[in-house]
């Protein structure tokens, strides 16, 4: 028979099947109080499954916009951080007299996105979607949650042109954490997730698995902005060390970053100039 | 043709008496549960078409609902579960394409060992379903296991008796 070899007479088995098994079910939740319940019960779970399902689509898609937000809350609470950082420094200073707190602190955040990031080339930018109307200007630094981005290199009315600290160009002055020796951290363009801190002089003792933050010499970021932890060293000329880096931020999930702000810039600027001329 | 048609009939209807009778004629307490009509699902030929042979399941199965006076439906449902993997456990047991093999998987025709095999897997599989139809959930405990247990061997006894009784001396 030929007919034997084909897949229909399965299906049309496998149809009966399920037919005649659903109408014995159906009989049976029909008959018995207990067997009822239970169907109930499995449809209820069935039907709670697939509402939790349901949501949880809904929210994977609004998640763009809850990031956004979370982002945008995010600055605004550095911002109240910092002045009230600023505050704690200026009041746990026992030998200065009560001066008055300036109403702003050193620096402010202003959240952006991400909009174009290279991480192959050894020279990579970024760009984000804040630019001179939101306040950007050349020069500004650029953290995000995991560490230091990048510097501002260009602006233009809505977005910003940064140098990624993935730029053999680009450097970052840091220090470790526990000895407080510092040096600038710059990237040898071999690894996306490693850096190197060179300038440590010799006799500095660190461990493997310090942390390296930045030191806030620059008038560019803040301090204390964890950047990595060492994960090994050598000694380069006898002289210093090399300390290999291991970033805390993925240059290639980077999705949001702050811009940060430093509010007395032109006012050091100015000093630095003035100094420089005499 | 005609002649193996009023057969399977007679067959049916002789299986649903049996079943009716040793259920509601003989009280063998709560442990044990008396199924005859496996055999007859078991056992149909297998040139029968396999939309009507699961059909016909579903009727004995629903027949034996309705006058055991038991959960309308359960061994419907357990006897169409039965219909349905009959053809997997003849190939399974006889290892030959259906086609080839003996019409009929009884005794006469598969031998001994193959049809203890055969008859021991189909009572499994249908005591189980049984159970979970009851409780209606997946989970079997001590008493239910302990109820499959001597259902199995009571049925499988049985069920063997009449094969080799009935059908395996008739054909000799």
């Amino acid at each position: 028979m030929p007919e034997k070899t084909s897949v229909k007479p399965i299906l049309v088995s496998i149809l009966t099947f399920i037919i005649l098994e659903g109408a014995a079910l159906w009989m049976m939740s029909g008959s018995s109080y207990f067997q009822r319940a239970r169907l109930n019960e499995a449809y209820i779970q069935v039907e709670k499954r697939f509402l939790n399902t349901n949501s949880n689509i809904r929210y994977y898609l609004t998640l763009n916009r809850a990031n956004a937000v979370l982002a945008e809350e995010n600055s605004r609470l550095r911002n109240t951080l910092s002045k009230y950082q600023a505050l704690l420094d200026t009041l746990s200073r026992t030998d200065s007299v009560s001066i008055p707190v300036p109403d702003s602190s050193l620096f402010t955040y202003i959240p952006a996105r991400v909009i174009g990031n290279s991480t192959n080339r050894s020279h990579n930018y970024i760009i984000i979607n804040k630019g001179r109307k939101a306040g950007v200007r050349e020069d500004m630094g650029v953290i995000s949650a995991n560490g230091v981005v990048g510097v501002v290199n260009a602006v233009s009315d809505n977005y910003a042109h940064i140098i990624s600290l993935l730029n053999i160009k680009q450097s970052v002055s840091a220090r470790i954490a526990n000895s407080g020796a510092f040096g600038p951290l710059i990237w040898n363009g071999v690894s996306t997730n490693h850096a190197v801190l060179t300038e440590i002089p010799q006799h500095i003792k660190f461990r493997m698995g310090d942390s390296v933050v930045t030191s806030g010499f620059s008038a560019m970021f803040p301090p204390d902005i964890p950047l990595g932890k060492i994960v090994g060293s050598k000694i380069v000329l006898g002289t210093h060390h090399e300390i290999r880096v291991k970033l805390f931020q993925d240059f290639k999930t980077l999705k949001f970053v702050n811009v940060v702000v430093n509010n007395n810039r032109s006012e050091i600027d100015s000093l630095i100039l003035k100094g420089n001329e005499e | 043709m005609k002649n193996s048609i009023s057969r399977d009939i007679i067959l049916f209807i002789s299986f649903l008496i049996a079943q009716i009778l040793l259920t509601n004629f003989i009280d063998f307490g709560p442990l044990v549960f008396i199924s005859v009509y496996p055999l007859y699902i078991l056992t149909r030929p297998r040139h029968i078409n396999n939309v009507i042979s699961i059909a016909s399941a579903f009727i004995l199965g629903f027949l034996t609902d309705y006058f055991t006076g038991s959960i309308l439906g359960i061994n419907a449902a357990a006897a169409t579960l039965l219909a349905f993997a009959q053809p997997f456990l003849v190939k399974f047991v006889i290892r030959k394409d259906s086609n080839e093999g003996p019409l009929r998987p009884g005794i006469a025709e598969i031998g001994f060992r193959r049809f203890f095999i055969f008859l021991l897997s189909g009572l499994i599989l249908h005591h189980i379903a049984i159970i979970w139809l009851e409780n209606f959930s997946l989970q079997i405990n001590f008493y239910s296991f302990l109820r499959i247990l001597i259902s199995l061997v009571l049925n499988f006894l049985l069920l063997t008796m009449i094969e080799f009784g009935i059908f395996y001396k008739n054909l000799r």
